[in-house]
């Protein structure tokens, strides 16, 4: 068996699974599962390789394998696989207090990043290219763009009054700029949709040629 | 505009204004408290008889001893004591069947009281010049006229008349009223006056006190008497006579002094007034004042023989029409109590003292009834000590009821409402016809003296009143009424209830009807509970509605109760004819809803939750009998869909035409000659910004899409390693992602072992991991991945050796330090799938702040579609970072163009053709979407 070999049975069975994939189309059946189950359990084996080869390994030979000896990197490198651990108490009613302390260093360190990074690298840069935007050759836009954002903004706002029947009610400004801030929502979500068709189609195109093309020697 | 005040003069009546009672007088009180009313500023009335004067201040009234000595012509009085309006027909005197007209009645009063006034140089100005019945004066109507006159007096008509000057002096003249007359308790006969005139009840009780008071008296008699014609023979000296008498009340009106003076003489014959009024309504007996009734009048009443109810303090007199009275409104049973009255008190002690001596005849002789006895002192009982110690006894209630009584009726605040009232004359005169009201004019009122012209007056004859004086004060016995004539029986029910104290019900006399017997409750009906008794108050008949009053006859319809034996263990026990409970079985209530309970909406939602339940109930029945009848492996087959085969049957062709024909060119392939020039621009950035690194360096490659999207991706990951790799550059791949990270790997192996690919390239060998090419591990933590990246680029040891340390099998990488430096420089390719990933990069993929010296770290994004806007906008936004966005199949063509990758013709027209294909399958896509939201909506309004 040569690599070549593999490859051509690996593009059979690919070409195959495809085929059953495509096969919901008409409804569910054993072909799609089985192509499905298929998929799920190599990718999930391969990404329990993948992180232990490529994560795990590297890191306590960088860590805690590391010659010489040191107690401080030791203990960085023990670090994660405590809050790992902390993490499976959380599957545990009378531990999962312990657990608290891992979910909050991972949700807590994730979210510190990721406002970090939106306001450094969305926000700013966004409000001034949005400010820019209102040149006297691109002034129709600018405005566009402008009420498209604050019409979007007061779209969202969840204050209102509530009346002795228990029914909310926003004050009639607010409805009415809410309502053209959902226009604009509306035309985000239809250009992304037809934006997603056409991903969609041309990965069908794509799949559909190389196969075909296998199949007709091209 | 003036601020309209919120109390108007104008809203007031025209009498009351008149008689000073303004709210401008109120607001003047305190400044004209010692201004008589008739000095006042004259009211609008006032301008209405401009030729009226008040007579002079300094002109005593009748009444006073100075006004004795005037002759008055004997006032005669009326043949009955019944007003005009509650006489059926005149009596049979001549004066009465005049009484159509008021002008008549006295016009005889009016003829002699112009000769006095004539005489004494009156003022010109007559205010009754244009009513007739003020024409004649008693004494006429006696001489020629019956001895009723068929007026009324009122004392409302006294308030007709305007403020007189302050010069003038005249006492106030009052009118009795048919319901002051009513009224007239018991008088003393000392307290009567000697003037025959009507004297109300609250007259005569001011008048009781007028012996007290003999220079101040308070009342004036009534012009009525002043106008008989006997009166008016003297009204010279009558108005001499007031002169010398003492100064009479500030506040009384002129011309009713001046009647009264008139009208003295006539008041000097003796006359009986019956106390009641009404006792001579059936008799034709005129009324006679008695002879100590002109004797009143000089004295104004200050004390009440008894005191005056305040319901008649507050009512106001009738002003009634001699001519529009009738005997017949006067009920029989009232007018048969008065005729069957017992000897009455004088009727002195109705008749005002001043009003004595305006009668210009006396009536026929009647029984001089003693004036009832005047009301003991409070403190008569009380010794001496105590006397001095008594608080002084409250103000006496005024005319208006209330004993501050405004200044402007302060005069009539004088008169003692309380004094027991003359006995009404059963007879008044009629009038003399032939007096006139002009020679009126002529007289001095000034000189008048009331006080004697009263005194003077002869008394009237007025006969025995017939009934008892009814006393407000004390509780009526309607027990001593006579007998009401026998009513028909009425149709009452047959089971009459016998009144009772213990059982408290109403009793029902089956013998009179019911609406009598509800007038004439012989006792309250009494609650008697245990030994409790409360008594209820009845209503009467005409007061219950009308659902009260069925029920009521419905009860009495009902049988009574069977006697029943009495339980001597229950609670009630003892209590007598208690009502016995009623035997009631308890039935179970039905379970549906009753309409009474819940609208026609409930009951329908009520049957739908039961159609509900029922419809549930059948379906697990259905499956518990399914379940064990079926086999258990044997599943219902699914429906076969034919549209969606159809679909995917007609978008395989649709995809795969293009490659076997042209037929399917619907979209030209683009070329870069057709862009514009920003695409053009941001295109040759990014070629710029390949070429911009060096050969044989380093690029950081991050594949972060999946195997889903290579279809899209595929050919933009190509094109741009194919740069790479045509200029020796070294790509560092690495992924956020497992799947992507293997896909890279699996790529970049392909490509080395394609040999169109090395020919594109211009190698002859293949391509090496970790030589030419290094694909990292796995970067785990997806944002703290990207960030622990971009600090390992800069002095991170710990991070460099972890991230950069080994590829994804786990072997080295053999990645140099100055590589990594050099990675700081270069730009990076990101080869993202979705919108998270660019955010991810972009917002990541930063020097750390302790770095600020460094300069950005650049990027190429190649995105799909789907992530074309996102990218986009970061390009716009940031565009000395973010260098250019490449999207889709598009601008993998384009850069291929660009580029200069294509192979030979064929490959670019292969490249084409899968354009084409996209294209097709799009429009495919649309026009297959459009045609079902056709069909749907067809479907719907359908």
């Amino acid at each position: 068996m040569t690599p070549e070999t593999l490859e051509q049975v690996g593009l059979v069975i690919g070409a195959v699974l495809t085929l059953c994939i495509f096969s919901y189309l008409l409804s569910d059946n054993f072909l799609y599962r089985i192509a499905i189950h298929i998929f799920i359990g190599a990718a999930a084996g391969f990404v329990l390789l993948a992180t232990l080869e490529s994560v795990l390994i590297p890191w306590l030979s960088a860590t805690v394998f590391s010659a010489p000896f040191e107690l401080p990197r030791l203990g960085i490198g023990l670090l994660p696989f405590l809050f790992g651990l902390l993490l499976v108490y959380k599957g545990t009613p009378r531990l999962s207090r312990l657990g608290d302390f891992g979910v909050v260093i991972v949700l807590g360190v994730g979210t510190a990043l990721a406002l970090l990074g939106a306001v450094n690298g969305t926000l700013l840069p966004l409000i001034g290219e949005a400010a820019r935007a209102f040149r006297p050759e691109n002034a129709l836009n600018g405005f566009i763009g402008l009420i498209g954002t604050l019409s979007v903004l007061v779209y969202f706002t969840y204050v209102g009054l509530r009346r002795l029947s228990g029914e909310v009610t926003q004050f009639l400004p607010v409805r009415f700029v809410g309502l053209i801030g959902q226009g604009f929502i509306a035309i985000t979500l239809g250009a992304t949709y037809g934006l997603l068709i056409l991903s969609a189609l041309t990965a069908l195109s794509g799949v559909l040629a190389d196969r075909l093309f296998i199949l007709i020697g091209r | 505009m003036a601020e309209r005040p919120m109390f108007d003069d104008e809203d007031l009546p025209e009498w009351l204004v008149a008689g000073g009672i303004t709210f401008a007088g109120r607001a003047r009180a305190a400044a004209d408290a010692d201004v008589p009313p008739w000095a006042r500023p004259q009211s609008r009335l006032a301008t209405l008889l401009p030729e009226f004067e008040l007579p002079a201040d300094d002109v005593p009234p009748p009444w006073s001893a100075a006004a004795a000595s005037v002759e008055l012509p004997a006032f005669e009085p009326p043949a009955e004591s019944v007003p005009p309006i509650f006489q059926a027909e005149l009596p049979d005197s001549s004066a009465v069947a005049s009484a159509s007209a008021e002008s008549d009645a006295f016009a005889d009063i009016s003829a002699p009281w112009d000769d006095v006034l004539a005489t004494q140089s009156a003022p010109s100005d007559d205010p009754f010049a244009d009513l007739d019945w003020m024409q004649e004066s008693p004494a006429a109507a006696q001489i020629d006229q019956p001895a009723a006159p068929t007026f009324q007096t009122s004392w409302l008509s006294e308030t007709l008349l305007p403020q007189q000057d302050s010069a003038a002096q005249a006492t106030p003249t009052f009118q009795t009223s048919w319901l002051s007359e009513t009224l007239l308790p018991e008088q003393d006969s000392s307290a009567q006056a000697a003037a025959s005139t009507f004297q109300t009840d609250w007259l005569s009780a001011d008048s009781a006190d007028d012996s007290a008071q003999t220079a101040t008296p308070t009342f004036q008699t009534d012009w009525l008497t002043e106008l008989s014609a006997d009166r008016l023979e003297s009204p010279a000296q009558a108005v001499s006579d007031a002169q010398a008498q003492t100064a009479a009340p500030a506040d009384s009106l002129d011309w009713l002094r001046d009647i009264g003076m008139e009208s003295e003489p006539a008041l000097s014959a003796p006359s009986e007034i019956a106390d009641d009024w009404l006792s001579d309504f059936s008799a034709a007996d005129e009324i006679a004042l008695p002879d100590d009734v002109s004797d009143q009048h000089d004295q104004p009443p200050t004390q009440a023989a008894e005191p005056l109810p305040d319901w008649l303090t507050e009512q106001p007199p009738l002003v009634s029409d001699a001519a529009a009275q009738a005997a017949d409104d006067l009920p029989d049973w009232l007018s048969d109590d008065v005729a069957e009255s017992p000897a009455e008190p004088s009727f002195e002690e109705d008749v005002p003292e001043w009003l004595r001596t305006d009668y210009p005849e006396p009536r026929q002789a009647a029984p001089v009834t003693p004036p009832p006895e005047p009301e003991p002192p409070l403190d008569a009982e009380l010794p001496a000590w105590m006397r001095e110690l008594a608080p002084e006894p409250p103000p006496r209630a005024g005319l208006m009821g209330s004993s501050t009584a405004p200044d402007d009726m302060a005069w009539l605040d004088q008169f003692d409402l309380q004094a027991p009232a003359a006995p009404v004359p059963t007879d008044i005169p009629k009038p003399n016809q032939a007096m006139r009201r002009s020679a009126e004019a002529d007289i001095d009122l000034s000189d008048l003296d009331l006080d004697a012209i009263l005194s003077d007056a002869p008394d009237f004859n007025l006969p025995e009143p017939s009934a008892a004086p009814i006393n407000l004060d004390e509780e009526f016995d309607f027990a001593a009424l006579p007998e009401l004539p026998p009513s028909p029986p009425a149709p009452l029910p047959s089971v009459p209830t016998s009144p009772s104290r213990e059982t408290g019900e109403v009793a029902v006399a089956a013998e009179l009807p019911e609406w009598l017997a509800e007038l004439r409750p012989d006792r309250k009906p009494t609650l008697r509970i245990g030994d409790q008794e409360i008594e209820l108050e009845e209503r009467p008949l005409a007061d219950l509605p009308e659902p009260m009053l069925a029920l009521r006859e419905r009860l009495k319809q009902l049988p009574s109760a069977s006697a029943v034996e009495e339980n001597k263990d229950s609670p009630l026990s003892g209590i007598p004819e208690v009502l016995q409970p009623i035997p009631i079985t308890a039935v179970p209530a039905p379970l549906a809803p009753s309409s009474a309970l819940a609208t026609a909406a409930q009951l329908a939602g009520v049957q739908s939750l039961r159609k509900i339940v029922a419809a549930q109930e059948a379906i697990l029945k259905q499956r518990e009998t399914a379940e064990i009848s079926a086999p258990a492996h044997v599943k219902p087959r699914a429906r076969f869909k034919f549209d969606r085969l159809l679909l995917t049957v007609f978008l395989v062709i649709v995809v795969v035409l293009p490659f076997f024909t042209d037929l399917a060119t619907l979209v030209p392939a683009p070329r870069l000659a057709d862009l514009d020039a920003a695409t053009q621009a941001r295109l040759s950035a990014v070629g710029a910004a390949l070429e911009s690194i060096p050969n044989g360096s380093v690029a950081l490659v991050a594949f972060e899409y999946t195997p889903t999207a290579i279809g899209e991706m595929d050919d933009l990951a190509r094109a741009l390693l194919r740069d790479l790799f045509k200029r020796d550059i070294r790509p560092i791949v690495l992924s956020t992602s497992p799947a992507a990270a293997l896909y890279a790997q699996h790529l970049l192996h392909r490509l080395s072992r394609s040999a169109a690919e090395m020919a594109l390239l211009g190698r002859r060998e293949p391509l090496l991991p970790r030589r030419d090419y290094v694909v990292l591990g796995y970067l785990p933590g997806g944002v703290s991945g990207v960030r622990a990246l971009a600090n390992a680029l800069y002095d991170d040891s710990l991070q460099q050796q972890v991230i950069f340390g080994s590829d994804l099998e786990g072997a080295p990488s053999d990645i140099t330090l100055e590589q990594l430096r050099a990675l700081r420089v270069n730009p990076t390719f990101v080869l993202a799938q979705s919108q998270e990933d660019v955010r991810t990069w972009v917002e990541q993929f930063r020097p750390p702040p302790e770095a600020s010296a460094v300069p950005e770290l650049r990027m190429v994004i190649a995105t799909t579609a789907a992530a074309s806007v996102a990218a986009q906008t970061y390009a716009a936004a940031d565009p000395d970072r973010v260098i250019g966005a490449l999207s889709g199949l598009r601008d993998a063509l384009l850069y291929r163009e660009l580029r200069a990758q294509y192979a030979d013709a064929e490959a670019q027209r292969t490249a084409e053709q899968r354009w084409q294909s996209v294209g097709f399958a799009a429009f495919a896509a649309a026009l297959a979407m459009l045609i079902g939201a056709a069909l749907n909506m067809v479907q719907f309004l359908v």
